[in-house]
């Protein structure tokens, strides 16, 4: 099991990269079937973990987990969760890696979804979602700022996220059903 | 089916915007723990709803800030008439997903609403279980007995009880939590749940079913009441299991009774159940044999495993998950055994191996349902 400060320096590396993370996951994930057998296998490397770990840092060791077991995909090289090995170099080796220009189509196709998506949004969300996500506003000076609650902050900002991951899945299954693709104004 | 994939998408959300936040206790992160083990699904959902911020990042550069606000205030203003004459704005989180800006709308103006909202928040050990459940319509919370819960087709909910311990319910079951300051009881009054129990040595934890008690001091196990049998599974630590014979528990009679804690039944024959037990209670009998845990608790990943099951069993089983139904219209072929593992939300492919294997036949009906018969035709 990982020492404190192992525990540490993983935290404190995710929080460094963690939008790269998220960028490199959002590329391998565009294959629903990947996404699945990934999450699954993540799933059960969670379910090994000592539960005292995962509740002090769970998203930090969820990401760790995928982050291990997309490298190990595509290194072939099996990886150690504890901790042991030096998180750093597997996240500049992940910092490296550039997609490749299918990745690139599927990110932009994504970006369009998700545009479309997020004007689809009430007023209210979207306001929420920008002041968040570009402006990098905190949940409590989006409360300020729009006079609501800290909670009706929170719930606008999942309701975007939710709606905007709501509408990739529904296109990723009209691809995979080889429907005609839908009028794309 | 994609109405539960989308609840927990929902949830994803939720969990993943509150992480964020910089005042995110470490108590919370027990609960997001246990969110997050409750399926690979959730692990899934979570993982898709971090890898879209990224977008949403890129997209909202086209936005103008200041006029978005303006929007919203103006919005606000707006729908705030709605929200006043909802049936109940205290409830209003959960109408705002049919009505977007409506409860926001609450939370924006009149005082006397915003009031009442944090209050709603605030009730410290069911916080967050009362936002889930109304917000997502999850759990049916009924106001006069709010230890009562319930899963319809289907559902499956993980949730924390006040002391730390985590409850799995699985579809089409109902449960009653009651604690007190020298007990922990939960009543399973129906199907199937998974506790993951605290340890706290002044307070037992007691799941108690119409045929068994089940004491726990810090331990996991699974226990399943459907079809007149209980079997508890123990995963980790140690229970012990007594029969209640002669009690009946009907739903009704349990929900109905305000005090539903109180000492369990007189109970016989304590059995102590370790690791890796299994104990089946039929009638005022336990039987005690070695369990295969990972089957017992496969449900969890919405997998479903039988070995030698009779094909009315199985299909009973599916029919937790579905709402449209399997139906047997043989009664010898009700009895063929049938030994595999399937998704519980794929009933075409458990047709299609059916078919296969030369077991049953199938026929869709227009309704969804789904009859098998006996491939030798016959009757």
């Amino acid at each position: 099991m990982p020492s404190r400060e192992a525990q540490a320096r993983i935290a404190q590396l995710f929080a460094n990269h963690r939008d790269r993370l998220q960028q490199y996951l959002r590329a391998r994930l565009a294959n629903p079937d990947d996404a699945a057998e990934l999450a699954q296998e993540a799933y059960l490397r969670l379910l090994r973990m000592k539960r005292a770990d995962l509740i002090r840092h769970p998203q930090a060791y969820l990401f760790r987990i995928a982050h291990n077991l997309l490298h190990e995909l595509y290194t072939g090289r099996q990886m150690r969760l504890d901790g042991d090995v030096d998180a750093g170099v597997e996240l500049d080796a992940l910092e490296s890696d550039v997609p490749s220009p299918d990745e690139l189509a599927v990110l932009a196709a994504r970006r369009r979804l998700v545009e479309r998506a997020v004007a689809e949004l009430p007023a209210k969300c979207q306001a929420a979602l920008v002041l968040h996500w570009r402006e990098g506003l905190t949940q409590k000076e989006i409360a300020e700022r729009m006079n609501l609650s800290r909670q009706m902050v929170q719930k606008y900002l999942a309701r975007g996220l939710a709606h905007c991951q709501k509408r990739l899945r529904h296109i990723a299954a009209e691809e995979r059903g080889d429907l005609a693709p839908r009028g794309e104004k | 089916m994609s109405r539960r994939l989308d609840r927990i998408k929902d949830e994803a959300a939720l969990w993943f915007v509150r992480v964020q936040d910089p005042d995110f206790a470490a108590s919370d992160g027990e609960e997001f723990a246990s969110w997050l083990a409750a399926s690979a699904e959730h692990v899934q959902a979570y993982l898709s709803v971090a890898s879209v911020t990224h977008d949403i990042r890129e997209v909202a550069a086209a936005y103008d800030v200041d006029e978005l606000v303006e929007l919203a205030r103006e919005a606000a203003d707006e729908q705030n008439v709605v929200a006043l004459l909802g049936p109940d704005a205290s409830l209003a989180l959960s109408a705002d997903e049919e009505h977007p800006g409506g409860a926001l709308a609450a939370a924006a103006t009149a005082g006397k609403v915003r009031r009442r909202r944090p209050m709603l928040w605030a009730t410290a050990a069911g916080a967050v279980l009362a936002v889930v459940g109304v917000t997502l319509g999850l759990l049916q919370l009924a106001a006069p007995d709010p230890g009562l819960y319930t899963t319809g087709v289907g559902e499956q909910v993980s949730f924390p009880l006040g002391d730390g311990s985590v409850v799995t319910l699985n579809a089409q079951s109902t449960l009653r939590v009651a604690y007190g300051d020298a007990f922990r009881d939960v009543r399973l009054i129906a199907g199937e749940a998974m506790f993951d129990v605290e340890k706290d040595p002044n307070r037992a934890f007691r799941v108690i079913t119409d045929r068994a008690v089940i004491e726990a001091i810090g331990t996991q196990f699974n226990v399943r009441n459907r079809g007149g049998d209980t079997t508890v599974t123990v995963v980790e630590g140690i229970v012990d299991v007594r029969s209640t014979p002669g009690r009946s528990a009907s739903p009704g009679a349990v929900a109905q009774q305000p005090d539903a804690a109180g000492p369990p039944p007189a109970a016989l024959h304590p059995r102590r159940l370790t690791v890796g037990q299994q104990a089946r209670v039929t009638g005022g009998e336990v039987a005690v044999s070695e369990a295969n845990v990972q089957r017992a608790t496969s449900w969890r990943e919405r997998r479903l495993v039988f070995e030698a099951w009779a094909l009315a069993d199985v299909v009973a089983e599916f029919n937790l998950y579905n709402d449209q139904q399997f139906v047997i219209d043989d009664p010898d072929l009700a009895t063929r055994a049938i030994s595999g593992a399937f998704s519980a939300d794929d009933r075409e492919s458990f047709a299609l191996f059916l078919s296969e294997a030369g077991l049953a036949t199938s026929e869709t009906l227009a309704d969804g349902t789904i009859v098998l018969s006996d491939p030798r035709g016959g009757g």
